[in-house]
């Protein structure tokens, strides 16, 4: 071997030990050995509700390139029609979870009065909500409403964890400087909360994604993926089916990647971690 | 610095996300007068939806129409029967492979449903005469749909009940099948796959009328032939003749007293929970939960093309009834040409009525597009 040789082996393995690097290429093989397996347990099972990675590959470009005939909406538009219902119902459980998360974490009055009254509606799953929201909020806001019930209580709970968890030392040292109340909530409580709330919106972002088909089962206007599934599902189309699916899984790694890394930003900045 | 970055990324994000969200709501969705659009509403919604203004109208089946109608919500702008004469709506449906272990059990099933419906005719037509089982039956539909003996009653008169089949109803479902090849919900590839040369083989095979002639020729037993595990919709009325084949108490006052007209026949019926639609119905034949279903004629045809299992491997063995739908509208659509820019609430792409909407549609030159779209 030469002495070139062996430098470049050193450089490869010193780039594989490369934290980035490996996790990058466990990443890939995991995901390979998965498209793997599917794709060996599909062939050997032979259903039609279980088709191979190309079949749904194939129905995947197909989505996005023609509008489907029943719905006249190509993914693009499902993907768009979600995504405004997903945000809009996470930015209304924010609006609701954060004040009522504070409060009832700081407050031990006001933690009385709602606990009893949010620990009742905790256990409804979203899908439960739905006839009830399209009736009462119709056809745009209804759908919104299922995700905002989804994203809501794993929101509150964080921030009221949090809120819970303030370490009593820090609460005492800044009294003991003379801080008024308002002043222990805003310059210690709130900033401790906010790691708790960073997860908390992370936690719910990936709930709202599993509202979607919810959501969209009955009524969904505009079209949208869980109505595309859910569609796809009625008639037998399961590789289209799948295709949805994909694109939900997509989109909810999107954004609690965002998430994050605003997470971990948020940590780094708080000394969290 | 770079907690201001991240800041200031956020809420630009946020505002423009927000933004872009407020004015495409603001903005809202022009409708357009040579276009009606439609959302997916199943048909127990669609009398409260109309009354509450969300919907214009709907696409619905017996006893939905009838009920909107009587509540003072909606009148019938068009009966399906005016539009296709005679159509196909809901048959019975056999699981192959145990139609061809149990020809015997499935033709006494059939029997069943043939004394039934016989029987509902007997009592619709006789009604002055022998009001007792007129009563009996109003009551019957009444408690298997929640819908009051009114409703029931009007239901009977715009749907026809019945058993045989014809060469009509091949046709019919020779372009249904077309129709939804046409709208990609099958495939002309599906129907190969299955092993079928063209459309007209495939219903010539999928129509089996061997068990209803079977039927014709069997007598009523004292004993248990076998069992059947039974599916059918959740509150159809289409599919009286389940119900009134399963009462037990109609018979008293005669030797049969306590057995249900399928027990009479020597079937023992075991019904997994009534399902919501067709396409429950026929995951229920694809996971093996039922041998036999009431159903509607497309979700069978479509499904049995997509699904290819032997489960799903599935005839038509009877009609249960043909037309039995209607477009209803709230008062402010008095025409047809009134429909233009109108939502109507529908069971959703698959379904008879949905098929029914974008025909209809087009031979009176409106698009049909999704409601928001």
């Amino acid at each position: 071997m030469t002495e070139e040789n062996a430098s470049g082996i050193d450089k490869a393995l010193e780039l594989l030990n490369k934290p980035l690097v490996k996790n990058t290429l466990v990443t890939v093989f995991s995901l390979g050995m998965f498209v793997v397996t599917w794709w060996a347990v599909a062939i050997w099972a032979d259903l039609p509700y279980l088709p191979t990675p190309p079949e749904v590959l194939d129905a995947l470009v197909w989505s996005f390139e023609f509008p489907d005939p029943n719905l006249g909406t190509t993914m693009w538009q499902n993907i768009y029609a979600s995504l405004q219902r997903f945000i809009l119902g996470f930015l209304l459980a924010l609006v609701v979870a954060v004040p009522l998360g504070l409060a009832m974490g700081y407050s031990k009055l006001f933690d009385l009065v709602a606990k009893p009254v949010v620990e009742v509606f905790r256990p409804i799953p979203p899908i439960a909500w739905v006839p009830f929201f399209i009736a009462v909020f119709l056809y745009f806001w209804g759908p919104v409403m299922v995700i905002f019930i989804g994203v809501l209580f794993p929101l509150l709970s964080n921030i009221y964890f949090g809120v819970k968890s303030v370490e009593p030392i820090l609460l005492d040292a800044a009294r003991t400087q003379g801080a008024s109340r308002l002043q222990l909530f805003t310059k210690v409580v709130f900033p401790y909360t906010v790691p708790f709330l960073m997860t908390g919106i992370r936690i719910g972002m990936g709930i709202g994604w599993m509202c979607i088909v919810a959501a969209e089962m009955i009524g969904g206007v505009g079209g949208g993926i869980g109505m595309y599934i859910d569609l796809q599902a009625r008639l037998g189309w399961y590789d289209r089916m799948f295709a949805g699916m994909i694109v939900i899984a997509l989109l909810g790694i999107s954004t609690t990647g965002i998430m994050q890394y605003f997470e971990n930003l948020t940590n780094r900045r708080m000394g969290v971690s | 610095m770079e907690k201001k970055t991240a800041i200031l990324a956020v809420l630009v994000v946020a505002i423009v996300v927000v933004a872009a969200i407020a004015v495409t709501m603001f903005m809202g969705n022009d409708t357009d007068d040579d276009t009606i659009y439609w959302v997916q509403v199943p048909p127990v919604n669609q009398k409260d939806q109309i009354a509450q203004g969300l919907i214009d109208g709907g696409v619905s089946w017996e006893p939905y129409c009838s009920d909107s109608i009587i509540s003072g919500s909606a009148h019938a702008l068009l009966w399906s029967g005016d539009f296709w004469p005679n159509h196909p709506c809901c048959i019975v449906a056999v699981n192959a492979g145990f139609a061809e272990d149990n020809p015997e059990l499935v033709a006494r099933t059939l029997a069943a449903h043939i004394e039934a419906t016989d029987w509902i005719l007997d009592a619709v037509e006789n009604q002055d005469t022998n009001e007792e089982n007129y009563t009996n039956l109003l009551a019957m539909g009444a408690a298997f749909s929640g819908r009051n003996a009114t409703v029931v009653a009007a239901s009977l008169e715009h749907m026809t009940l019945l058993y045989e089949m014809n060469e009509q109803l091949k046709d019919y479902l020779v372009n249904f099948t077309n129709e939804f090849i046409s709208l990609n919900q099958t495939s002309m590839g599906k129907v190969t796959d299955r092993g079928y040369s063209s459309v007209e083989n495939f219903i010539d095979v999928f129509v089996d009328d061997t068990y209803l002639n079977i039927a014709g020729n069997l007598t009523k037993v004292n004993s248990t032939v076998g069992t059947v595990r039974l599916g059918y919709l959740l509150g159809d009325l289409h599919q009286f003749a389940r119900v009134v084949a399963s009462n037990v108490t109609m018979w008293d006052d005669t030797v049969f007293a306590g057995k249900s007209m399928f027990a009479q026949w020597g079937v023992n019926i075991d019904s997994p929970s009534p399902y919501a639609n067709g396409a429950f119905v026929m995951e229920a034949f694809a996971n093996d939960a039922i041998d036999m279903g009431y159903l509607g004629s497309p979700p069978a045809i479509v499904r049995h093309l997509n699904v290819n299992t032997d489960n799903s491997d599935i005839r038509i063995v009877a009609q249960v009834n043909v037309e039995g739908s209607a477009i209803i509208v709230n008062a402010d659509i008095q025409s047809i040409e009134d429909l233009g820019g109108k939502t109507l609430g529908t069971p959703g792409p698959g379904s008879i009525q949905h098929l029914m909407l974008l025909a209809f549609a087009q031979e009176h030159g409106f698009k049909v597009k999704l409601a928001g779209t």
